[in-house]
């Protein structure tokens, strides 16, 4: 059960991550690999922030904008200076390397001591309080984060989704869809670019900023490899929904991120070899983009659900 | 509404699929069958009588005896889970949770209940006063003044109440103490005021150090963290020798009482057999573990029928003398065994190692138990290992080498006193918590981490697990604690980083004419960064200068090395870090082309081409971790061993690279090396 709970925390978390990536990724049709930075600068500046002393809702903020101007040097590169959009957040990304050790100070910044956004709500249970369903037992703590993180990523994902119904937001959709209509239509196409990508890189650096709390620690490695899992949950995502509604890939990405947690802890619990760790995760990541389609192969009565989708939107 | 329904179903298989997986992480997860001392009543065989061990605390000591008491039961034929139930209760050092407790055993049905310390007794005595339930109690100094209705008659008890008391013998061991040195005049002791056993023992020695005219000189230490500011304190005000009563706090640290005791060249001596092995100059009393042994023997004959009206309360077992010659040599002051002293110790430590006394014929068979368990034994349990690493890299590996070696040479036996499951979080840092939570998962007894961000990802996720780290550079940097002996409760393990200030005497003695050194680190390593700091120090203090070039990447080092020595340098002085050592041979070659001899701190490297290596690296690191894990399946609290920085060198020695370098290592080093390769 802690397991679980603890998979579903952090998939909630990560899905901050996986919100970003579909912004950039799907929104504006722009692979923005600042990701793998930001999420990390996010986490450094938090830490940073929280044992200097600032509320940790105030660093986690914080966090945010300073994502979101990474998010924007990587689009004034690709918009303004014409850099390819891949380079572009290469080359952001391979910079916040070393920003963000400038910004700890050192590798590594412990956290175990100091009161973080989850401690409040910690405070709700003892520590040894447990929690239990039919045979499954857990600390109450843990579950109590897993609903105020569960509650923080639905605010964070209303948000989103109103941001994308009003005019700013469906310009920026757009943007992505067709940006030589919309640059007929009189909007800056390079300016959009950048505003999304500074909106996509603030989410994935909250996320950065959640998880060094979560974890206590923040280290100048934990982005690596991050922009891979963002992109997969977004992907998963869009196999878990049907439709092209933008509310239903913002649920989407947030369900693939938690099931691509679940994934790996399933992986993990099974206690395999840990050399295979990445291999089985990359099986169950398979699995999961294409069992939704075998299913529905399988069952024809599906297809027509399908079909009658269009309908409705 | 059909908006909605809409809605639903389009996002029906997304949490159908999430829903599965739950079930399926659930279905792993199902509770296993506690493997403890409660098995399920309906499953076994009912057993015939319920009891209830009551202890204060899980200092080591107490741990012992409560070991010692189940043991004493058995021996009297009462096997846990089979012809008894017995149910242990530990209030963690809280008076409250204590008082709760006794509530419960007095009112719980039970056919006895021990209790164990004086706290536990006055608890249960005073819950107990209608006499609902049997009791035996142990580890209590003094029961007549603990005021629950003992006298001094042997008989003199409640009729539901009966144990042993362990007066720790203050007043001989003062009187010993001036045999050996007839000029003793300041004695120091530190004390926990919370502990009345401590405090009885204390004023007992108050009392005699007056007649004798010693002055005796106090301090108190709240918890083992605070003993070594208290010992400090103490040899400030010039002790002449520490002496420890039975207070079990400082008994806890008494590693490090003796060590501090050592280096200010004082002795200690104390009224608890076992520490005279540990380096104390002589031990006079009974020791905790005999003393459970004798309450488990005494519960059992309670349980066998026997009326406890006609049991006499007892003083436990006659003092026992444990010397220690060979501390004497060090000392300050005259310290001087007398003949007739050494003829009548029950043990006496030499230089060859402990020489027994022939004992007493009629002795019991558990008097004579050495105070530790010999190390062959297997545990009484089957301990569930789980290990955790962050990285692959060669150094974890070596770590995890290191830890199964440790482990290994203190006698423990894989699938016979544990079993052990590795997880790897393979460089992400997000499966690092979820693979802390799938290890935590197996119940695991102990949890040892590889690498910084590995036991801090432990510490966050389990309060409870002890775990033992290892490949931490510094822990205190890493939020684990403030010192070596105070540090958060369960966390405890082996750290160092490399000797570089012993390197440098080697390299100005093969190399008189260097001038500046180069060394290449990475800085996102937090350990590689801690060895850096201290490399550079050591540099500038033996007066060299210092280049250094960072890498973040394994690619980079080729470039990295070349650049660094193209800068004028003399020598490469390697630190260790994952990324450097993992790409060794890029920095080898540049060295060649240099002709620069290469100087390192990771065994690895030496066949690799470094000149001289001056490991103390992972695999050693790692085996001291083992050692200390090993400690804590014998029964030690985690809280109270400190941490261990790892100290060990070996010298290995590359002579064909040598050769290359035009260098001629001298026979003086080569004899002092470990190992040389031709």
């Amino acid at each position: 059960m802690t397991l679980l709970i603890g998979a579903v925390t952090m998939g909630l978390i990560l899905s901050l991550l996986a919100m970003g990536v579909l912004v950039s990724f799907r929104i504006l049709s722009f692979r923005d690999l600042t990701v793998d930075g930001s999420i990390a600068l996010g986490g450094a500046v938090t830490a940073m922030l929280i044992t200097s002393g600032v509320p940790p809702l105030v660093a986690t903020l914080a966090a945010f904008a300073s994502g979101a101007v990474a998010g924007s040097v990587t689009g004034v590169l690709a918009t303004k200076l014409r850099i390819n959009g891949l380079l572009a957040g290469i080359l952001v990304m391979t910079a916040l390397y070393s920003v963000n050790l400038r910004v700890m100070g050192k590798s590594n910044i412990p956290l175990m001591s100091h009161a973080t956004v989850f401690t409040g709500v910690q405070r709700l249970a003892k520590s040894d309080d447990r929690w239990s369903l039919l045979v499954w037992q857990a600390p109450t703590q843990d579950a109590w984060v897993m609903l105020f993180v569960f509650a923080a990523i639905v605010a964070a994902a209303a948000l989103l989704w109103t941001y994308f119904q009003t005019r700013h937001g469906l310009s920026m959709r757009a943007t992505g869809d067709n940006p030589d209509m919309i640059r007929a239509l009189g909007v800056d196409v390079g300016w959009m670019i950048v505003a999304g990508l500074a909106l996509s890189n603030g989410l994935v650096a909250l996320a950065g900023a959640l998880l060094v709390q979560y974890q206590g620690f923040a280290d100048v490695q934990m982005g690596i490899g991050m922009v891979v899992w963002g992109f997969a949950s977004v992907i998963i995502g869009e196999s878990l929904v049907r439709g092209k509604h933008v509310g239903l890939l913002i649920i989407g990405a947030i369900m693939g991120s938690v099931l691509f947690r679940l994934l790996v802890a399933i992986a993990l619990r099974w206690g395999l070899n840990p050399n295979d760790l990445k291999l089985v995760t990359a099986i169950f990541v398979l699995a999961a983009l294409v069992l939704p389609d075998l299913l529905t192969k399988f069952r024809p009565r599906a297809g027509k659900h399908t079909a009658e989708v269009p309908a409705h939107a | 509404m059909r908006v909605w329904s809409g809605i639903v179903r389009n996002l029906a298989p997304g949490l159908a699929a999430i829903a599965m997986a739950a079930a399926v992480l659930l279905l792993s997860d199902l509770p296993k069958a506690p493997r403890s001392s409660t098995p399920d009543a309906s499953l076994q065989e009912k057993p015939t009588v319920r009891v209830a061990l009551l202890q204060m605390s899980s200092q080591s000591i107490m741990d012992d005896a409560a070991r010692q008491v189940i043991v004493g039961l058995e021996e009297a034929g009462f096997q846990d889970g089979a012809t008894l139930k017995l149910v242990r209760l530990n209030a963690e050092g809280d008076m409250a949770t204590a008082n709760a407790m006794a509530t419960e055993v007095v009112g719980g049905d039970y056919d006895l209940v021990v209790t164990l310390s004086t706290p536990c007794l006055q608890a249960v005595a005073n819950a107990n006063r209608r006499g609902e339930v049997k009791h035996v109690f142990g580890l209590v100094s003094d029961p007549t003044v603990s005021g629950v209705g003992i006298g001094k008659d042997p008989l003199a008890h409640p009729a539901y109440m009966v144990g042993i008391g362990t007066l720790p013998p203050a007043e001989k061991s003062f009187q010993l103490a001036r045999q050996i040195n007839p000029g003793l005049k300041r004695v120091g002791v530190v004390w926990n005021p919370a502990e009345v056993n401590s405090e009885i023992a204390t004023k007992v020695a108050r009392q005699t150090c007056q007649e004798l005219g010693i002055e005796l000189l106090e301090a108190n230490a709240e918890n083992t963290s605070s003993v070594r500011e208290a010992v400090a304190s103490l040899i400030a005000r010039d002790v002449e020798a520490l002496w420890i009563g039975g207070d079990i706090t400082v008994l806890s640290a008494v590693d490090l009482v003796v060590q501090l005791a050592t280096q200010a060249k004082i002795p200690v001596f104390t009224c608890m057999p076992g520490n005279a092995a540990k380096g104390a100059l002589f031990d006079v009393g009974a020791n905790y573990s005999v003393v459970g042994h004798q309450i488990g023997q005494l519960a059992g004959r309670v349980l066998s029928g026997e009326e406890i009206a006609t049991i006499p309360w007892e003083v436990a077992i006659p003092p026992k003398l444990f010397l220690n010659t060979t501390v004497t040599d060090q000392l300050q002051g005259t310290w001087k065994f007398p003949k007739e002293l050494l003829e009548s110790a029950d043990s006496v430590i030499d230089s060859t190692g402990e020489v027994k006394k022939d004992p007493p014929a009629r002795a019991p068979a558990t008097a004579r138990k050495p105070p530790q368990q010999p190390l062959e034994k297997p545990l009484a349990k089957r301990w569930v290992l789980r290990l955790v690493s962050y990285v692959n890299s060669i150094d974890a590996e070596d770590a995890e080498r290191g830890v199964r070696e440790g482990l290994k040479s203190s006698g423990l036996v894989e699938h016979r006193d544990f079993e052990w499951k590795s997880f790897n979080a393979q460089g992400d840092m997000a499966s690092l918590t979820g693979l802390v939570d799938a290890a935590l998962a197996d119940q695991p007894d102990l949890l040892l981490t590889v690498s910084t961000q590995a036991v801090q990802a432990a510490v966050q996720r389990t309060r409870d697990v002890p775990v033992v780290f290892t490949m931490v550079a510094n822990p205190v940097a890493a939020g684990l604690g403030k010192s070596d002996a105070d540090h958060l409760p369960a966390i405890t393990g082996a750290y160092g980083v490399a000797d570089a200030e012993g390197m440098m005497p080697m390299i100005r003695q093969l190399l008189p004419q260097a001038r500046k050194l180069g060394t290449l680190y990475s800085p996102t390593e937090v350990n590689s960064v801690f060895n850096f700091e201290v490399l550079s120090r050591a540099v500038e203090k033996a007066g060299y200068k210092f280049a250094s070039a960072g890498v973040n990447t394994s690619s980079e080092v080729p470039d990295a090395a070349q650049a660094l020595c193209d800068q004028g340098i003399d020598a490469i002085c390697l630190t260790n870090s994952n990324l450097v050592s993992a790409s060794f041979p890029g920095v080898i070659q540049a060295a060649r082309r240099a002709k620069l001899p290469v100087f390192a701190f990771l065994g690895s490297v030496s066949e690799g081409g470094a000149v001289v290596v001056l490991a103390r690296d992972y695999f050693e690191m790692g085996k001291d971790s083992g050692a200390i894990a090993a400690r804590v399946m014998r029964g030690e609290s985690p809280r109270v061993i400190p941490w261990q920085a790892s100290t060990r060198n070996r010298l290995l020695i590359n002579l064909p690279a040598a050769r290359e370098c035009e260098l001629t290592i001298p026979e003086s080093m080569l004899k002092s090396a470990n190992r040389i390769i031709e």
